[in-house]
């Protein structure tokens, strides 16, 4: 705990802007670039608040002159939309497969970088070129491939896939991650007779902290926003998600822009509370790395 | 007895539920819709009760999903079809004739009373494949009544004609007279303030031109063996629907206004400025809820020379699969569903215009009075619109080919690059050509199933013999031995999962030499797919598609890693509210992508969007820094404001732009890594006395290098399977400069049912990935440093 503290402020001291002047510098660039990034959202949350009559007749950018929360009201409290039980589709559907896919995805990353193996490279090359057909073309098998093994309008394409290794863009960047811990360690544990498994389970994977947490973000995140799984997977509408139910939302009023916004924002709302949450552990990170 | 009484009971329920059966119905809907959709389901069950309709709306991708049912041999009992896409579907054998049901001339299913118009369209072969649910004619011309009062124009009755001449003698009988009168500009202005007309979407004009003068453009329908592109009737029609555009300006072109999504038409037609909107029926009741203004509807004119008054519409119905297992029951729900009972409560709540012509009459079922006056002639006047659509029966080898073709064509005369007559005999050279190739596809050779069985299982052996081979020579170590056989146990989840993806990966290799239109089986084509691809002659796409592909990678991929390498390294310093940033950085991400788009839209609009008001300023000739004019110049347009989506040069850098604010993805990567950074190395380099510049360029950049490598493989990835921002703004246009590669072949095999095709794309498109990520591999060894790197 206390070399932990210790390298905070070493770290504090080495790495980073150090003066008052700098460091006004640095806020004050950041806070220009927050606002020009935050330039679309502060319209989707204006557009929100406004009745179409005022969308119709207003700048875009003019706050809104009669706030309404009908908008809201409309997607929350529809019944066929549904969006509280939606949401708990959801989260499923962002959760689960995201932890099982990291972890799997951590297991299969640890040979392909500290292991050596039979065909290792060839097989690291095997794995990148599973991301580089466009889904386009293997959706259709794949569905039918669902659909004989009976998965179809279940979670079942959703979950159970995320324990085979979790996608070959989570296991290269976890690839990546573990490269680059000093093999000092292992090595020691090796001499002492740890297996690999223990050399895995209580070495490297404490270590990969906050490479599996951006992942869970980012597996989250994806979960949370996929359109085209459900929407392919599942027929029951008690099923769906909220993305789904957004899509929806967007073919019956077209037109209804202040609608459509209030529905992109309460499906952000949940997502940026995970990411606020999220955020803390992976950029405090669990480095022992270097806390020897 | 009252034991037995129970028994008897449960037998009778038990019976009861023996005979109720479930169907499934798909239809494209969401919100309203299906609110009214599942009221509609309750009452049939209702009155019905061994029948239980499941409903399965689809708000997306709705002909997807149902191809991909169909192909797995899980369609849904009956579904809703378009009258323009239908063809697809029953052309293939997908779906059940229904004039075999017995009941099928009866009253109740009143073929007779439906507008003929629609019939037809769901005929083929003189079999119908879903009953008709609803016409629209798409050439309804609602008006502003106020412009015309004020350009003391009387308010059309119908009565007008058109022709590819003004006609000012005729005054406003002459639809493209008032339409030249209703244009106004300010003096020394090229561009309205107010224009004409406008269409409700960019092609609909154009079709409705063509439909409505009546042009040959083919020999038969039914079957087409001859082109008559080149007709100077043809050439006449195309080039006057472009000049309406580009040259009269009668009717807003994308240079003019915004474009955007369909919507901002209607948008524009009710802020005033435009004076006439062709859409279809449905839009009565958005104008009805939404225009301020008065307003009325006309009917599109006839052309002066034209015999057949025909127009284009849509409408559609609802067919049974083929593969139901209760046809009876499904055919039960759709006689209620698109008969008097569904179609009405459909028509009432201004949904649709219903098929059957009686309803579609009747004061009070379609159109019925909601708050405001409206006038009884609506009534007559959609009836006598329904009356008017003409749908061509063209077969589906020929009809994806030749449309698709002529849509191209049309934006290369819009864009003003070339002339209709040009671009019309090019085609008629090129047109023969193709659709002989697609006609002979039509009749290829059936797909070696057991061949491709065993080519795909050799594939499989290959792949494994090129792994492992090599290594059999290489002598090992006992160590070694054990080292390889314990990282196959942590490897087993991967092989389990790898069969999930390289199935799919494997068939479609294999269909990548078929022609497979996804619902019949497929037919061998050979090298076919790919000669046709290499070869410009047959279809140059390849080359254009590949080319902006690149283009948009080259540009996007450096710019994305560098601004989100920079984000992180800013986002990484320890100052106050450094959470907050992180969060505010990282939200523009997380929006929903369409909704996003949609934004962006407006920012990058020509004349009311925030990037131009800053580039042009207020007036749009200072701006900031003059860049505008600068940036004008080099494009080639000077002295106007950047068109961005609109513009083939501007598009892509304008993707890469909005693209830029989704780097908080990129930047949780890097910040992950910086986290990784042990601070002894920061220690160990202040002590030898490094300062933060060299610091960073000897600690942290070769630390993050495993990232900006990661970065980069995952960049030209994604970068070369662009599709998002494409597909929903611009749809490969303009011109194809944004045709990328993923978003031509979705549209090959999606919207031409060219699955072969898409798979052959597909797969070339694999090979140039798989080339610059070996490439990559291989320069790998040379800067990319591994702490705890193995040889």
């Amino acid at each position: 705990m206390l070399s932990r503290n210790r390298s905070y402020e070493e770290r504090a001291r080495a790495g980073r802007v150090e003066t008052r002047v700098a460091k006004a510098l640095l806020w004050v660039v950041l806070t220009f670039g927050a606002v020009s990034f935050l330039v679309p959202l502060y319209i989707m949350l204006c557009l929100s608040f406004k009745t179409n009559a005022e969308i119709g007749n207003t700048s875009m950018w003019s706050l809104p002159l009669h706030a309404t929360l009908a908008n809201y009201r409309t997607v929350l409290t529809d019944h066929d939309l549904n969006f509280i039980g939606k949401f708990f589709n959801t989260f499923f559907l962002a959760s689960v497969p995201t932890l099982a896919s990291i972890l799997t995805a951590a297991l299969v990353a640890y040979p392909f970088a500290r292991l050596q193996f039979l065909g290792r490279d060839k097989l690291f090359v095997l794995l990148l070129s599973t991301m580089m057909l466009p889904g386009v073309v293997t959706m259709i098998p794949g569905y039918v491939m669902y659909a004989k093994l009976g998965w179809i309008n279940s979670y079942k394409p959703f979950v159970i896939p995320a324990f085979f290794g979790g996608g070959a863009f989570s296991i290269f960047m976890i690839r990546q991650f573990m490269m680059a811990i000093p093999r000092e360690m292992d090595e020691a544990a090796k001499i002492d007779g740890a297996t690999n498994a223990v050399i895995f389970w209580r070495l490297i994977l404490p270590n990969c902290g906050p490479v599996l947490a951006t992942l869970g973000v980012l597996g989250f995140v994806g979960g949370f926003k996929d359109l085209m799984g459900p929407l392919l997977m599942l027929n029951d509408p008690n099923l769906m998600t909220l993305e789904v139910g957004l899509r929806s939302l967007q073919q019956a009023h077209k037109t209804d822009f202040g609608l459509l916004m209030a529905g992109s924002m309460i499906v952000l709302f949940p997502i940026f509370v995970i990411f606020a949450l999220g955020q803390k552990y992976f950029t405090r990170g669990i480095t022992l790395t270097g806390g020897k | 007895m009252r034991l037995l009484g129970v028994i008897a009971g449960l037998v009778v329920v038990g019976l009861c539920r023996a005979e109720t059966v479930t169907i499934r119905f798909a239809a494209a809907s969401g919100g309203d819709n299906l609110k009214l959709l599942n009221k509609q389901v309750a009452e049939f069950e209702a009155t019905h009760p061994n029948i239980r309709v499941k409903l399965e709306p689809i708000s997306d991708n709705y002909e997807n999903k149902l191809l991909a049912e169909y192909a797995a041999n899980v369609a849904p009992d009956c579904a809703g079809f378009s009258a323009n896409r239908i063809v697809n579907f029953a052309s293939r054998g997908a779906l059940l004739p229904l004039n075999d049901f017995p009941d099928y001339g009866s009253p109740e299913v009143d073929i007779k009373g439906r507008y003929q118009t629609i019939v037809d369209a769901l005929t083929l072969d003189g079999k119908l494949y879903a009953l008709p649910r609803d016409v629209a004619c798409t050439a309804i011309i609602y008006f502003n009544k106020r412009l015309f009062r004020e350009a003391g124009i009387p308010y059309p009755d119908g009565s007008w004609t058109w022709h590819t001449k003004v006609r000012p003698e005729l005054r406003e009988k002459d639809f493209v007279w008032t339409m030249q009168q209703l244009t106004r500009k300010k003096p020394g202005s090229t561009v309205p303030y107010q224009f004409g007309l406008a269409a409700a979407w960019p092609q609909l004009w154009m079709e409705t031109l063509l439909v409505s003068s009546n042009v040959r453009m083919w020999d038969s329908d039914a079957n087409p063996t001859k082109l008559m592109l080149d007709d100077p009737k043809v050439v006449d029609v195309f080039q006057f629907a472009a000049d309406c555009f580009n040259v009269h300006h009668w009717l807003p072109s994308n240079n003019d206004v915004s474009l955007g999504s369909g919507s901002t038409m209607q948008d524009e037609f009710r802020k005033g400025r435009v004076a006439m909107l062709q859409s279809g029926a449905w839009e009565i009741k958005d104008m009805r809820l939404k225009m301020s203004e008065d307003w009325d509807i006309a009917a599109f004119p006839r052309n002066a020379h034209a015999e057949a008054p025909y127009l284009p519409g849509e409408g559609g119905g609802v067919g049974i699969f083929k593969t139901s297992s209760h046809p009876k029951e499904a055919w039960e729900w759709i006689k209620w569903y698109c008969g008097v009972p569904g179609s009405t409560a459909i028509a009432q709540a201004g949904e649709t215009q219903p098929s059957i012509r009686a309803l579609a009459l009747k004061p009070g079922v379609w159109l019925p009075n909601v708050g405001v006056h409206i006038p009884p002639e609506h009534l007559a006047i959609t009836d006598a619109l329904a009356l008017r659509v003409y749908n061509r029966h063209l077969p589906n080898w020929f009809s994806g080919s030749v449309f698709n073709d002529l849509g191209g064509a049309y934006y290369g005369v819009l864009s003003g690059e070339k002339s209709a007559r040009e671009v019309l005999a090019q085609l008629q050279r090129d047109e023969p050509g193709k659709l002989k190739l697609a006609k002979r596809r039509a009749d290829g050779p059936p797909y070696p199933f057991v061949n491709g069985l065993l080519v795909a299982i050799s594939i499989v052996l290959a792949l494994i013999a090129w792994v492992y081979v090599p290594e059999l020579k290489k002598k090992r170590t006992r160590t070694e031995r054990a080292e390889s056989r314990s990282a196959y146990l942590f490897l087993i989840p991967w092989f389990c999962g790898i069969s999930l993806t390289i199935g799919p990966m494997i068939y479609s290799l294999l269909l990548s030499f078929a022609d497979s239109d996804i619902i019949q089986t497929p037919q061998w084509r050979g090298l076919g797919n790919y000669v046709d691809l290499l070869n410009p002659r047959v279809d140059d796409t390849l080359w254009i598609s590949l080319r902006q592909t690149l283009i948009f990678a080259g540009v996007s991929i450096p710019a994305g890693i560098a601004s989100a390498l920079g984000l992180a390294l800013l986002l990484n310093q320890k100052i106050k509210g450094i959470p907050i940033f992180r969060i505010l950085y990282y939200l523009p991400s997380l929006a929903s992508a369409v909704s996003m788009s949609l934004i962006w839209m407006r920012l990058f609009d020509k004349d009311q969007g925030l990037i131009n008001a800053v580039l042009y300023g207020a007036d749009g000739k200072s701006g900031f820094l003059h860049l505008g004019l600068i940036l004008s110049n080099l494009i080639g347009t000077p002295g106007q404001a950047i068109n961005w989506f609109g513009n083939t040069k501007t598009v892509i850098p304008a993707f890469v732009i909005m693209g830029l604010w989704g780097a908080g993805g990129g930047t949780i990567i890097f910040l992950g890594g910086l986290q990784g950074i042990s601070t002894t190395y920061y220690e160990a380099a202040t002590l030898d006395g490094a300062g933060p510049v060299r610091r960073f360029w000897k600690v942290t950049m070769p630390l993050l290098t495993p990232y900006i490598f990661f970065s980069l493989i995952t960049g030209v990835i994604g970068a070369l399977q662009v599709f998002g921002q494409s597909f929903v703004i611009t749809a490969g246009g303009p011109d194809r400069a944004t045709l990328f590669a993923v978003v031509w072949l979705y549209d090959q095999a999606f919207g031409q049912l060219r699955m072969g095709y898409a798979s052959a794309i597909a797969w070339i498109l694999f090979v140039v990935i798989m080339a610059f990520t070996v490439v990559q591999l291989a320069l790998a060894k040379r800067w990319v440093f591994y702490e705890g790197g193995l040889k």
